[in-house]
């Protein structure tokens, strides 16, 4: 339809330089500067412009704003007088019909969301064969403008960061609540949240940027349609095949980072090649680069959302949110590595009165080596008053001086000593606190870092006097072994915490200590009624605490395979919870609770309908870092697994993986229950390499000195050793079989239990289904082994009809 | 947020306005588009000084608002793209009539779209008319086009009272009625009109030898 040769005006067939005959010629005849002719045009050049018009039956007043995705207008429809905004969509043409359900879809549930932080969409057309939304009209402005206006006011406040927080807090809600609802927004950027005037954010756009992002591919090259400087690395990089509500997570850190520095992250010149590089690279530049006055926290929540990998983020916005929140309260972050110093840190800045006094005390106490000097100084100024009263002869007096003067002095040193305790065992408290959050599947810490948190709390221990205090540090510290899986420690600490506390008040933490005694016993059916018993007698059945006693006597009853008394147990736990509301994840515990003991107890199709219960009551976001959900899909597994229906088991295994790597984290004791779990199917399907690599991470998180406490440590050498031997490479095989047969043996374990003898045999199959032969490069590479190869070789050799060697394990 | 098409600032004007010192500072539109330094920079010139211009003629050619501001955008993506193919060659022709050619182009390319795609587009009718009231109708905005920028330009340096006679006459009022309001003689609004023609004269001789430059 063009037409390369359109005839130009006549007016301009003359042409050429600034020739000032020719300039002044056209000049008169164009503009009319020969007379007055000039007033004339130039009041019809500033006449205003054409009304906007209509578009469908709205009529257009005022165009808002125009980008890429389209242009919006804030509109009138004239039946109803009714103010909107009307965004009619990018050009182009209008998607193939095969392309535009699954958008309809989306926009469909984008339309169906209604909250206070979401720009609520009306409905959507088709005007003139353009998409077209009709939105809420909200007078806000663009909050990356908001936020520049309300640093300014802080400059002068001192507010800081708090009412930007705040607003982002609303944000969060926001994008949190479509989510949920299965709406990922794709293209959060500052344009697309609006600010109104009393400082609520609403959030524009849900669910279009699909539409947009079709429209887009036909007129860009890259068809890459988000704003760079907000799209995360794989929606720049098109390496997802879909988008998850991670991208999200990613924008929002984005949107936080440009509030809290007012700066972009990529100036107006980057070209696409740049944005493109950064995202392949992942570097990360931190916010207080731009802004050095930024708390390093706010620093650490804006990398932790904007992390390269999806997999390094915050897993939902929920999770960015709690971690801003802990941020105001001044509270320890989740995105923060773990480490003592940061807790303290945390501590002071939560408890600035209390610390500030409690460091008074403390000075006061390191000068306790000059007291000698301080009472002299102090006696001193007392001797005039003495002087006085013997002067007066009034020798009574004075000796009733001399004893106030002692006795305060002793009080002042009492006071500061008691000040100092409490000030390290409240700091220490707070760690041992934090700890009992991981636990609680809150935190996301590495296992590795709890070793700060145990010298932390170890070496408290030494300095604490008050025994309530220390049994409170036993209690965190037995969290804190259970949480990486070592049972016994975890018992000991529970035990300590027992013999620590007074034998009247402080129930709730006896009883704390009598579930944690029990949590960790292998089936002791008396700790979990005597928990119970003491529950009842303290008067706290009807608390919340009430109900990790009857789980926990749920799971003694399991062990001891009297499936019927756990079920009722599990009841009494319910029925505690429902009295009291604790609230769908409490009751998803306590039902995940049943699905395993209905596992164990071999009812099999009930124990499955109870998981299906579980991730029924949960939304795929609540399940991510759900304790419940984790435990449901594993009994699912199991089940399944049990059954030979290893694809099922797979899938239950794996989603129980990846939702408890995403919180607590790889550490945890639960974690690393389902990633092995997970490896197993994966084996069993024949997937090996994907069940090494989760065999691999496993042995990477045992902590280094670790292994020789963890029975698990030498499954999963047993294991790993089995699907090495199916990808074929036998060498790294008979390595993990010896080490797993060496570890068990180097416990100590001798005559070893029927567990380990089984655990022998079988490595010892194995290693002979390889032909192992002990050849010296074996020998050498399995170096301080030699009691095993001596061992293993001579049972291989009696194989052969060689001399055996000592038999040390029975079968 | 932004108003409906109507007079505005020319802010961020692409016009150098320093023809006067016998130089450009600028460069060229067209130099820095064909060296490719700064593409961005360049396509934002071009928005800030013919959008409204384009957007205007678009309107006057029958196009509904929306539809202006999609087929302006094809036509400075035309316009970068074929700058920095050589198309446009000083000796064939001004800029301007490079231009006109453009938009001309993308407005039949918008018209035959539609007409694929959407049936019974309302109003169609009234954009395809006879090429010589095209030409005409673009020579018109072109001419409105330098005066805005040049009111603009002058306003920004002229005394208050030049400025409130400039409006008056702009408004339509009488020299008379101007005195009248602005408390002056009948004599002094005719000097303060000549001197503000002529320098609205020098503003567009600038502007338009600056445009014939490229």
């Amino acid at each position: 339809m063009s037409d390369p040769h359109p005839q130009p005006p006549p007016a301009d067939q003359g042409r050429g330089p600034a020739n000032d005959a020719i300039l002044d010629e056209r000049l008169t005849r164009d503009f009319g500067f020969d007379s007055d002719e000039w007033q004339a045009r130039a009041r019809r050049a500033s006449r205003p412009g054409v009304p906007l018009g209509s578009m469908g039956q709205y009529e257009l007043t005022l165009e808002l704003g125009r980008g890429a995705q389209g242009v919006v207008y804030k509109a009138v429809q004239p039946g109803t007088g009714r103010v909107v905004a009307l965004k009619r969509l990018g050009a182009g043409l209008p998607p193939a019909e095969r392309d535009i359900e699954h958008m309809r879809r989306e926009v469909r549930a984008a339309t169906r969301l209604s909250h206070p932080n979401i720009v609520t969409v009306y409905a959507t057309e088709t005007i003139d064969g353009h998409a077209a939304l009709v939105m809420e009209y909200v007078q806000g402005i663009a909050i990356d403008r908001w936020a520049d206006e309300q640093r300014g006011k802080a400059e002068k406040s001192r507010a800081g960061t708090t009412p930007l927080l705040r607003c982002f807090l609303g944000v969060c809600d926001g994008v949190e609540h479509a989510h949920r609802r299965g709406v990922i927004h794709r293209d959060i950027k500052p344009s697309n949240v609006l600010v109104t005037a009393d400082g609520t954010p609403k959030v524009l756009d849900f669910g279009i940027a699909l539409l947009t992002d079709h429209l887009k591919a036909q007129t860009t090259a890259t068809g890459f349609a988000g704003t760079p400087a907000y799209a995360a690395p794989e929606q720049v990089l098109g390496t997802r095949e879909r988008d998850d509500t991670r991208c999200d997570v990613y924008a929002l850190g984005a949107v936080l980072r440009r509030m809290v520095t007012g700066e972009e992250l990529f100036g107006p010149g980057a070209s696409m090649a740049q944005i493109v590089d950064v995202a392949r690279s992942g570097t990360r530049i931190p916010a207080s680069r731009s802004n050095p006055l930024l708390p390093r926290d706010l620093d650490w929540i804006i990398l932790k959302a904007m992390a390269p990998e999806p997999d390094g983020r915050y897993q939902s916005v929920g999770a960015l949110a709690d971690d801003v929140r802990r941020f105001l309260e001044g509270r320890t972050i989740a995105a923060h590595p773990p480490t003592l110093r940061y807790q303290a840190g945390r501590f002071v800045a939560r408890h600035t009165i209390a610390c500030s006094l409690a460091g008074i005390a403390v000075a006061a106490v390191l000068t306790l080596s000059a007291l000698s000097t301080m009472q002299a100084i102090s006696l001193s100024k007392r001797g005039e008053e003495l002087a006085g009263a013997l002067q007066a002869e009034r020798a009574a007096t004075a000796t009733a001086v001399v004893a106030r003067v002692h006795a305060e002095e002793q009080q002042r040193v009492a006071s500061a000593e008691r000040d100092r305790q409490q000030a390290i065992a409240a700091y220490l408290l707070n760690v041992a606190d934090g700890v009992a959050e991981n636990s609680a599947g809150r935190l996301n810490v590495p296992v590795e870092d709890l070793g700060n948190w145990f010298e932390g709390a170890q070496g408290a221990l030494d300095r604490v006097e008050d025994p309530v205090v220390r049994a409170r540090l036993h209690l965190g510290l037995s969290e804190m072994r259970r949480a990486s899986d070592d049972v016994k420690k975890a018992r000991w600490h529970a035990q300590q915490a027992l013999s620590l506390l007074p034998a009247s008040g402080q129930e709730r933490l006896r009883l704390r200590a009598l579930i944690r005694l029990c949590a960790n016993t292998n089936s002791q059916v008396r700790d979990g009624e005597a928990a119970i018993a003491f529950m009842r007698e303290a008067g706290l059945s009807e608390e919340p605490i009430a109900v990790e006693a009857w789980r926990q006597l749920g799971t003694c009853y399991q062990r001891a395979r009297r499936t019927d008394d756990a079920l009722k147990a599990l009841e009494d736990a319910a029925s505690v919870a429902t009295k009291l509301r604790l609230g769908k994840e409490v009751e998803a515990q306590i039902v995940s609770d049943e699905a395993v003991v209905l596992w164990r107890g071999g009812r099999v199709d009930e124990a499955m309908s109870a998981g299906e219960r579980v991730l029924a009551l949960l939304t795929p976001e609540e399940s991510a870092g759900s304790e419940a959900a984790r435990k449901a899909a594993i009994a699912m597994g199991e089940v399944s697994f049990a059954k030979g229906r290893y694809e099922d088991a797979e899938r239950y295994f794996g989603s129980a993986s990846a939702w408890s790597r995403a919180s607590p984290g790889d550490g945890h004791i639960g974690t690393r229950n389902a990633m092995r779990w997970h490896a197993r199917a994966l084996h069993e399907l024949g997937r090996y390499e994907e069940a090494a690599a989760l065999y691999e991470r496993l042995l990477q998180l045992v902590p280094p000195g670790h292994e020789a406490a963890d029975v698990g440590v030498w499954w999963v050498r047993f294991r790993y050793g089995a699907t090495l031997l199916g990808l074929g490479q036998t060498q790294e095989a008979r390595r993990q079989l010896c080490m797993a047969v060496s570890k068990g043996l180097d416990r100590g374990y001798k005559p070893p239990s029927g567990e380990l003898a089984q655990m022998v045999d079988r490595a010892e199959r194995a290693l002979q289904a390889t032909n192992l032969r002990f050849t010296p490069e074996l020998k050498k590479q399995l170096g301080d082994m030699d009691w095993l190869v001596d061992f293993v070789g001579g049972k291989l050799a009696a194989g052969a009809g060689q001399s055996p060697a000592e038999e040390p394990v029975e079968h | 947020m932004e108003a409906p098409i109507g007079p505005r600032s020319c802010a961020g004007l692409g016009y150098a306005g320093n023809m006067h010192t016998g130089q450009t500072t600028r460069g060229t539109l067209l130099g820095r588009i064909r060296d490719g330094t700064d593409e961005v920079a360049a396509w934002r010139e071009l928005d800030s000084t013919y959008r409204e211009m384009l957007l205007r003629f678009c309107r006057s050619r029958g196009l509904q608002h929306a539809d202006a501001e999609d087929v302006v955008q094809q036509v400075f993506a035309r316009l970068v793209n074929g700058l920095k193919k050589f198309e446009y060659d000083r000796s064939r022709g001004r800029f301007r009539d490079y231009v006109y050619r453009c938009v001309r182009n993308a407005i039949s390319d918008w018209v035959g779209c539609q007409s694929r795609t959407v049936a019974g587009v309302v109003g169609l009718c009234g954009v395809v008319k006879e090429e010589q009231e095209w030409v005409d109708s673009f020579h018109q905005e072109w001419v409105d086009h330098h005066f805005r920028c040049a009111i603009a330009e002058v306003e920004k340096t002229a005394d208050p009272q030049s400025i409130e006679v400039l409006r008056a006459t702009l408004a339509g009022r009488t020299v008379k009625e101007v005195a009248v309001t602005l408390g002056m003689q009948e004599m002094a609004v005719y000097k303060v009109q000549q001197r503000m023609r002529d320098r609205l004269r020098a503003r567009i001789a600038e502007q338009v030898a600056e445009e014939d430059s490229e």
